[in-house]
């Protein structure tokens, strides 16, 4: 399961991108296409979505932007993640989430599922975790209700 | 209403250390059943938990989901299995403060424990979906797995949650924990904790740090495990810690729904006619 819930890195990314002549990056093809392009390979080859009914993403940035790592269950400890073709851990660093399971996804702020949790519903988008008071990033397990 | 306070479950597997560099020695399997809630975590509840949606709530939504993806596959002139109803335990905050009940601890450790109410909507889910023909499957799901009837019906469920809850809630619950880490009597309590794990042996500066102990990865809980999260339980009675840390987080509950009183009402208003739209669904199912 541990594996399961692990994102690829840096190496998979590559494979992704360069393996892919539709996804390659080129000089004609923007970042954000390229970004795009990987995100829905990554997600395209690693969907039993048919079965698991999809996957939660998180990403590094507001507005679903900077890094991102898709999960298809409970991962108790995130600090041995990385956003996906990169060194930086996903551990207390996302900023936003689509949750495109048809199973709700409780996001706790701790290690071991501890603290303050809130709940994504199936289906839905939050475009930015953070708040005016205590800075966003607090992400530190996902659980899924399956 | 996206955000609900979670009870939580499951147990979690992922990679281990031990102690010492010598291999942990495992524990013996998780029961099957997860020990009761302690009517310590049934009473651990904060006022702001009012206004967000319930777990029996969240599990209300679903049954509805569920009834209008039947509604959708009959149309289409298949049959669809709708899910038993579950009941659902509402403990939100069994691991807000890491472990806080002996039971668990002992079997346990830091592992989740899934909730029975849980792993029945799983093991129904599974086995109904595990029955369905391809065109039902692509029927209810679509190619993707969150497409099809079931798509529909989960826009059409939640369509009216009020999405205000999502900023205000979240902001304040979050709040109310960081505030309360900063508090002078929580600190003091941590130390109290602190000085009777170090009586037992076990180095941790707060709780928070023994439950995100990265030794315990394994996909079992070791003996090392158990035996500090025991600990953990005792050193939190013992200091007076979950209720000191309760009794701070109530007041900021307390004063912060005061504080927004208005902003909240209209949440509650809104989430109530939501609801009641969604039991609607279910009332007129056949």
């Amino acid at each position: 399961m541990r594996i399961r819930n692990r994102i690829l890195g840096g190496a998979a990314l590559t494979a992704v991108l360069v393996g892919s002549g539709t996804a390659a990056v080129g000089a004609s093809t923007s970042l954000s296409a390229a970004r795009q392009a990987g995100h829905s390979r990554l997600a395209a080859s690693e969907a039993s979505g048919e079965a698991a009914g999809g996957k939660l993403w998180l990403y590094e940035h507001d507005g679903f932007k900077g890094g991102f790592a898709g999960f298809t269950g409970t991962d108790r400890d995130l600090t041995d993640n990385y956003w996906y073709g990169t060194s930086r851990r996903v551990d207390n660093g996302a900023s936003s989430v689509k949750n495109q399971t048809r199973y709700g996804v409780t996001l706790y702020q701790n290690v071991g599922c501890t603290g303050a949790h809130s709940y994504e519903r199936p289906n839905s988008e939050d475009k930015d975790l953070s708040n005016n008071d205590i800075r966003d990033n607090r992400t530190s397990c996902v659980y899924f209700h399956r | 209403m996206r955000r609900i306070l979670i009870a939580t479950a499951l147990l979690v597997p992922a990679a281990s250390s031990g102690c010492a560099g010598t291999p942990p020695a495992a524990a013996p399997p998780p029961a099957s059943e997860p020990p009761a809630p302690t009517a310590e975590v049934l009473s651990l509840r904060f006022p702001l938990e009012d206004y967000e949606l319930s777990l029996t709530e969240a599990a209300t939504v679903e049954t509805a989901e569920d009834i209008l993806v039947g509604r959708c596959m009959t149309a289409r002139g298949l049959r669809w299995q709708a899910l038993p109803r579950v009941t659902v335990t509402e403990i939100p905050n069994r691991r807000r403060y890491g472990v806080i009940e002996p039971a668990v601890a002992a079997t346990f450790g830091y592992h989740l424990v899934e909730e029975p109410s849980d792993r029945k909507r799983s093991r129904d889910r599974r086995l109904r979906d595990l029955a369905l023909t391809r065109d039902q499957r692509l029927a209810a799901y679509g190619t993707g797995g969150t497409g099809g009837c079931w798509a529909e019906a989960n826009a059409r469920a939640w369509r009216d949650m009020p999405a205000a809850e999502d900023a205000l809630l979240r902001r304040l619950v979050q709040e109310s924990f960081a505030t309360s880490l900063r508090d002078p009597h929580l600190r003091s309590s941590f130390r109290a904790w602190s000085r009777c794990m170090a009586g037992r042996g076990f180095g941790y500066p707060d709780p928070l740090s023994a439950a995100a102990d990265p030794r315990w990865r394994s996909p079992r809980p070791s003996r090392e495990e158990t035996r500090t999260a025991v600990a953990d339980v005792a050193c939190k009675e013992q200091a007076g810690l979950v209720r000191t840390w309760s009794a701070i987080e109530t007041a900021f509950h307390r004063k912060a729904a005061e504080r927004h009183r208005r902003a909240l009402l209209v949440l509650r208003a809104a989430k109530a006619a939501w609801l009641a739209d969604v039991r609607r669904i279910i009332s007129e199912a056949p």
